[in-house]
């Protein structure tokens, strides 16, 4: 790993303190209004469940395709969706029991719930959905947008969603006029000891409570099914925090910011290549994907839970987590 | 309140100190990329779920 790479991965928290916690603020201030629609997230706390699968949007989710599995066994575990994967899992009849989502930005993320007012500017201002490598039916934006819209509206009645304070406006009104259920959860911005706490700011806002996100939905999602679900063994799937190593430096996900700092010829400076000692082959990474690797690790150290990594692909692998194949998990614990 | 303002001139010249091309990139990176980086928090904190604020 480069110098530069090292001192770069370690800045990340402190230079998207000031940018991303205040808008996140501004966020949950303007949700105050749309509070009375959902309840806390503290209604759907359970004692106790065995098994929870997060299903997150990484690239290995296609690639594995375990939807399968997911049919066959899926009464026995509860299903947390990270925002990306809806479209995956509802095209395939699949109904997670929470749908989780967080991001503060104004125009992506209402997009994995199907954009009602997309239109031919926003495709022309931002191309990521264009770029990305976490699903591709994207790249065809409109006629997969309209797709979704259907079946987002199909399926929202049966859907519960813990959707984050800090959401935009966007994805709140989409929420809230799709009749998903809504379980409200604020994300930890800062220390509450600290002078003038933004936790503790929005805590006395809405009063719902603050959840260790560790920066990204897939960790939010871990988050919810260690602490409000209070599962025995969570699964993981899709949760890469990688690229396959023939993907494109163009399709990565922080590529935007990446190219307007940097020239071509220093694009690698923010990438790493990683070995998976359990499969036996290299994945790529970038700043922030290896930063929020390092938090999650960070989050799982001190829990009772056991943690399974059956994605198949990336890098999550570290103490604390077992690595196993989602066919051998459904095998153990599921026949 | 008074004003303490220099009133020498130095005989030596200073040269600014010539950045490396990656402590360019670095600084570049700390003013503009970490603004867009996708929008995540990525603050993480030891306590889990804090349910009514009791630290």
């Amino acid at each position: 790993m480069s110098n530069f790479f090292n001192k770069i991965q370690k800045k990340i928290q402190d230079r998207t303190y000031i940018d991303i916690a205040t808008k996140s603020l501004q966020n949950a201030r303007g949700n105050l209004k749309y509070a009375k629609f959902g309840k806390s997230i503290k209604e759907i706390r359970e004692e106790k469940n065995n098994h929870t699968v997060i299903v997150g949007s990484g690239p290995s989710l296609r690639k594995k395709d375990y939807s399968t599995f997911l049919k066959r066994h899926r009464k026995k575990f509860k299903l947390i969706a990270c925002d990306g994967s809806l479209r995956y899992l509802l095209t395939k009849k699949i109904i997670p029991d929470l749908v989780v989502t967080l991001d503060p930005d104004n125009n992506r993320i209402v997009r994995w719930f199907g954009d009602k007012s997309l239109s031919k500017k926003d495709l022309k201002n931002d191309d990521y959905f264009r770029r990305q490598d976490l699903d591709n039916k994207f790249h065809k934006e409109i006629a997969t947008n309209k797709i979704l819209i259907k079946i987002f509206d199909k399926y929202a009645p049966k859907l519960k969603i813990a959707l984050c304070t800090s959401s935009s406006k966007k994805v709140v009104q989409r929420i809230k006029n799709s009749k998903a259920k809504i379980f409200w959860w604020n994300p930890y911005l800062d220390d509450l000891k600290k002078k003038n706490s933004l936790s503790r700011k929005l805590y006395f806002l809405n009063k719902f409570p603050l959840i260790n996100s560790g920066g990204n939905v897939g960790s939010a999602a871990w988050m919810i099914a260690d602490q409000v679900y209070n599962s025995k063994n969570i699964v993981l799937l899709g949760m890469d925090l990688a690229y396959y190593i023939d993907t494109p430096y163009k399709s990565t996900q922080y590529f935007d910011a990446i190219s307007k700092i940097a020239s071509p010829n220093q694009y690698k400076k923010f990438f790493v290549k990683l070995f998976n000692p359990y499969l036996k082959r290299y994945f790529y990474t970038d700043h922030v994907y290896f930063w929020y690797k390092k938090c999650f690790l960070e989050m799982i150290r001190n829990t009772k839970s056991k943690t399974f990594n059956c994605t198949g692909g990336g890098i999550v692998f570290g103490r604390k987590i077992k690595w196993t194949s989602f066919p051998n998990f459904c095998k153990k614990h599921f026949n | 309140m008074s004003l303490i303002k220099g009133n020498y001139k130095l005989k030596k010249k200073i040269k600014k100190k010539k950045l490396s091309k990656d402590e360019e990139l670095e600084l570049k990176f700390e003013t503009e990329a970490s603004k867009r980086l996708g929008g995540s928090m990525v603050y993480v904190n030891k306590k889990k779920i804090n349910w009514d604020l009791k630290e």
